[in-house]
């Protein structure tokens, strides 16, 4: 071996260990940052979400980006089993119309409109559920090209998530997540006894405007993967789902969650889709269209 | 790479298992790093303490580019590069009152265990100007390129390559014979 590389080596190698006591004392304090940093921090959350809110509609940059909330209120009259069913074919006829309705917003301007739902009608005696869409704010955003497929998938399997092909849509999977699997998911995302969540579509949706899922780079594909994670339950008994449209080439993909049968009683469905469109690629076949649609269900009635 | 990059999601989630994940993940290349740069296990313990709580501490803001890694890294460099300037100007106010740097005692508590390879091989970094000392450390051991060092440091790539040769030619006469082993 030449003396360089030895001497690169040496550096390399130098053997270091710490005292365990001393670890846990570092840790300790660490941890008890984190705690006060916290405290610190939660009072002042609510008003920065609108900040940031409020300067991105102040700026209006050249190309749109739509942020859509979307409030179904749904009733409930049978038990737990019937507002489950109720839960999902809402989800996933929102979910169908969001992504018919999110392809054409290019189309559309920002202004208060109300959103037609295909929701299905209501059963006797349940009122049909109110569907308001409110165009907030409209921005520009580059976002680049949509990559790292492989790892979404790689994490998929890794965290036991099953995709179901989407009847006519050849292009497009479901990711299931049954009951077993949503222990393992708040598990995962949580990791403590607890599941008090800290994180919710508005985090998610603040941190993309900040740039820090964009800035995942050629590995976009990770947000879906995170916003797939974020599907936990918290102590206040919110219900809380994240979905990622990506409409590539290859058409959508749009993972989707089932929810707990025991968690689902009576909901709000809050929405909120955001468009980022690549305008600035020129022609560049690899250009995508990314869509993240956000959405949060809140429990109503814990009963 | 996708671990750091759930660990960073679930921590500014406020996750304390994640962060005690990235801690314990980082905190001995932190260490060797610091303790190479600081050329002292007091202050580099010190660093890589305040590195860490500060991080804890910024769970809200943090925006990481690159790599957590790296991030902690140049934070770790950041602070042990004001932790020398000021030691330095603290030596040049008081002259005729320091004496040279001793190196720290032994001390069951501190948190680095120090060993006879760490001692010989920091005694030589500490007779290094601190640049040529702070780019052969965040190269070789922090795995950084020249590159990222020459953004972090605002100086050429060409100056970085140089100082990193100069800094090796130097350690290898310095530990001569810890290197022909």
């Amino acid at each position: 071996m030449r003396p360089a590389e030895n001497m690169k080596k040496l550096i390399k190698n130098v053997p270091i260990k710490t005292n365990a006591e001393r670890d846990k004392e570092v840790l300790d304090d660490i941890l008890n940052a984190l705690e006060k940093s916290e405290k610190d921090h939660s009072a002042a959350f609510q008003s920065r979400i609108w900040r940031i809110i409020m300067r991105n509609r102040i700026t209006k940059l050249t190309a749109a980006v739509f942020v859509i909330a979307v409030f179904v209120g749904v009733y409930q009259l049978g038990g737990p089993r019937a507002a489950f069913a109720r839960t999902t074919r809402v989800v996933r006829t929102t979910l169908a119309d969001l992504r018919e309705f999110a392809s054409n917003l290019r189309e559309r301007k920002p202004e208060k409109y109300i959103y037609q739902s295909n929701l299905p009608p209501a059963e006797p005696a349940r009122p049909n559920p109110d569907i308001q869409c409110t165009i907030i704010s409209a921005r520009v955003q580059e976002f680049s090209a949509v990559g790292g497929h492989d790892d979404l998938l790689d994490f998929l399997e890794t965290e036991g998530i099953e995709l179901d092909p989407a009847a006519g849509y050849p292009d497009v999977s479901y990711a299931r997540l049954d009951p077993d699997k949503t222990e393992h998911f708040i598990d995962f995302v949580d990791a403590g006894d607890d599941l008090e969540l800290k994180s919710s579509p508005s985090l998610m949706l603040r941190e993309d405007q900040e740039g820090i899922i964009g800035s995942f780079g050629a590995e976009d594909q990770d947000a879906v993967a995170i916003a797939l994670a974020a599907t936990v339950l918290d102590d206040d008994g919110l219900i809380e789902l994240s979905f990622s449209f990506l409409r590539g080439q290859s058409g959508f993909e749009m993972p989707s969650l089932e929810i707990n049968a025991d968690e689902a009683v009576l909901f709000r469905l809050l929405t909120t889709a955001e468009t980022k469109d690549n305008e600035n690629d020129e022609g560049d076949p690899d250009a995508e269209n990314v869509i993240f649609v956000l959405i949060r269900i809140e429990v109503i009635s814990p009963d | 790479m996708i671990e750091d990059k759930l660990l960073i999601w679930k921590f500014k989630c406020g996750d304390r298992a994640a962060l005690a994940r990235i801690y314990e993940k980082y905190k001995t290349d932190l260490l060797r790093i610091a303790t190479g740069l600081s050329s002292q296990i007091s202050i580099a313990e010190d660093i890589v303490h305040d590195v860490f709580v500060t991080f804890a501490q910024s769970s809200d803001q943090l925006k990481l580019n690159g790599s957590l890694k790296g991030y902690l890294i140049t934070c770790v460099a950041n602070r042990a590069r004001n932790s020398t300037r000021a030691e330095q100007r603290r030596r040049a106010v008081r002259l005729d009152e320091t004496g040279p740097v001793m190196p720290d005692s032994d001390n069951p508590e501190r948190w680095i265990v120090r060993n006879e390879e760490m001692d010989k091989l920091n005694n030589a970094m500490a007779q290094l100007p601190y640049a040529q000392r702070e780019v052969v450390i965040l190269h070789v051991q922090g795995g950084m390129k020249f590159k990222a060092i020459a953004k972090s440091q605002n100086v050429s790539i060409n100056t970085v390559q140089s100082q990193y040769r100069y800094g090796l030619d130097k350690l290898r006469s310095l530990l001569n014979s810890e290197v022909e082993k």
